[in-house]
């Protein structure tokens, strides 16, 4: 096979296959439905944390979780997958409140943090009461 | 010594073929797997750069065996024979390159990448390392050589290995002919290495032959009761190709060059297991699965939790 020949079979194999797998409803983003789901999946990876609170995002696509001395757990949807994580104070850089959002900066090379949206004040300041209690320059 | 064809490149219309058949099975008669657009994108694009990287991989690997040979002690030439055994032999090579890269994270830091897809899926098979190069795991195939096997030779049936192991990157198919999953490596068998669970992690490192797993006592099944859950111990949060790549070195040494180590921790940062630590405040897989053992303490002593 020549090289032209090679390059052409793998860029139209590439696009191809990834517009077939978004025609079958491969872009979906996975949701948490509830208290109960977040709590399964963080326990999953760290079994040996019990969560105490649950703060779901209003899109459904991250959850903070109180997990008392050990940190604050964020289950923060991938795709259609989740990526879990303690969150101590060295891992977050900074977080930031604008009305009802929240734009979390983290030391993560693979996951440097995103912005999240909740239902109202109270359970905004929820989550940053949650923070500050990780990191002084935090303010609730 | 002849030239021999690339037999991967060779392979890349089967291997498009092969994940169009899956996504087909997948969608329209409702076969076990899933497929994800952006975790597609990244493994195909990790996949069309390893077979770049392998050029240049390639060429150093050959210059440096091709040096090697001139200091064999035989020379067994070419045949179907030889290169059968060849490739028998080639496939023990393997099984060893792939134990160390899971258990020391000089080698993990570029094996890692082929782990991170939380989906097991015939794309999986192609989400390949771009940094293989550096961890000079190309001298493994030196004793080959010095026994007489040409270093063409190697590359070609090592080509095979790789394309063998592209199909069994898959949750369509269930357990096989008990002779077959006794001697190969199956797509359950593989299921199992790249499942996160505590009682799977390190295990099933085989290429082609899970018989040297079964050998050398890292063999696991996989069981009903406990189905693989994919992905890395920390699930990674990008499919941004170059991060995938470097992402695992780039944490490795700012372990190793943070302040106040000694030589030796900075040094063991660099070839403990994944998920060393100086001050053991991370989990290794022994962790893990003493973890898991604690908290169902039933499972105790069963395969993968001795």
């Amino acid at each position: 096979m020549q090289l032209w020949q090679l390059v052409l079979l793998v860029v139209l194999g590439i696009s191809g296959g990834v517009w077939l797998v978004h025609l079958s409803g491969g872009s979906r983003v996975a949701t948490i439905a509830d208290y109960a789901q977040a709590i399964i999946r963080f326990q999953l990876d760290f079994p040996s944390v019990t969560p105490s609170k649950v703060i779901i995002t209003k899109s459904g696509n991250a959850a903070f979780l109180n997990i008392g001395q050990e940190g604050v757990g964020l289950l923060h949807a991938i795709g259609d997958g989740f990526l879990t994580r303690i969150l101590s104070a060295n891992d977050i850089v900074s977080a930031t409140r604008n009305d009802l959002t929240l734009t979390l900066k983290l030391n993560d090379f693979t996951f440097r943090g995103d912005t999240y949206t909740f239902n109202d004040q109270q359970t905004t300041s929820a989550v940053l009461v949650l923070l500050s209690a990780l990191k002084e320059s935090i303010h609730a | 010594m002849p030239d021999f064809p690339n037999v991967t490149q060779l392979a890349v219309p089967l291997f498009i073929a092969g994940i169009i058949l899956e996504l087909y099975l997948i969608h329209f008669r409702k076969g076990r797997g899933s497929y994800q657009t952006s975790d597609t994108l990244t493994s195909l694009i990790m996949g069309a750069g390893n077979v770049v990287a392998g050029l240049t991989l390639g060429l150093v690997a050959l210059a440096a065996l091709t040096w090697v040979w001139q200091f064999r002690f035989f020379d067994l030439g070419i045949s179907f024979g030889v290169g059968l055994l060849a490739f028998i032999i080639d496939d023990l090579r393997y099984y060893v390159y792939h134990r160390i890269a899971h258990t020391s994270r000089w080698v993990w830091a570029e094996h890692v990448t082929h782990h991170t897809s939380q989906h097991y899926n015939l794309s999986t098979a192609l989400r390949q390392s771009w940094t293989g190069l550096f961890t000079g795991m190309f001298v493994l195939q030196v004793p080959l050589v010095l026994l007489g096997f040409h270093p063409k030779l190697l590359l070609f049936v090592f080509g095979f290995n790789l394309v063998y192991q592209f199909w069994i990157h898959t949750e369509l198919i269930g357990t096989m002919w008990r002779p077959i999953e006794l001697i190969m490596n199956t797509p359950s068998h593989h299921r199992v290495h790249h499942a996160t669970n505590p009682r799977y992690l390190d295990s099933n490192y085989a290429g082609t032959l899970i018989i040297w797993d079964r050998m050398f006592g890292t063999f696991v099944p996989e069981l009903p009761q406990d189905m693989p859950r994919y992905g890395v111990v920390k699930n990674i949060g990008t499919f941004n190709p170059l991060k995938v790549a470097s992402h695992e070195w780039i944490g490795m040494f700012q372990d190793a060059f943070q302040h106040g180590l000694t030589p030796g921790q900075r040094f063991n940062y660099l070839i403990k297991p994944p998920g060393w630590s100086h001050d053991g405040s991370r989990l290794m897989s022994a962790d893990l699965k003493a973890e898991y053992v604690k908290f169902n303490p039933s499972e105790a002593g069963k395969p993968g939790l001795n």
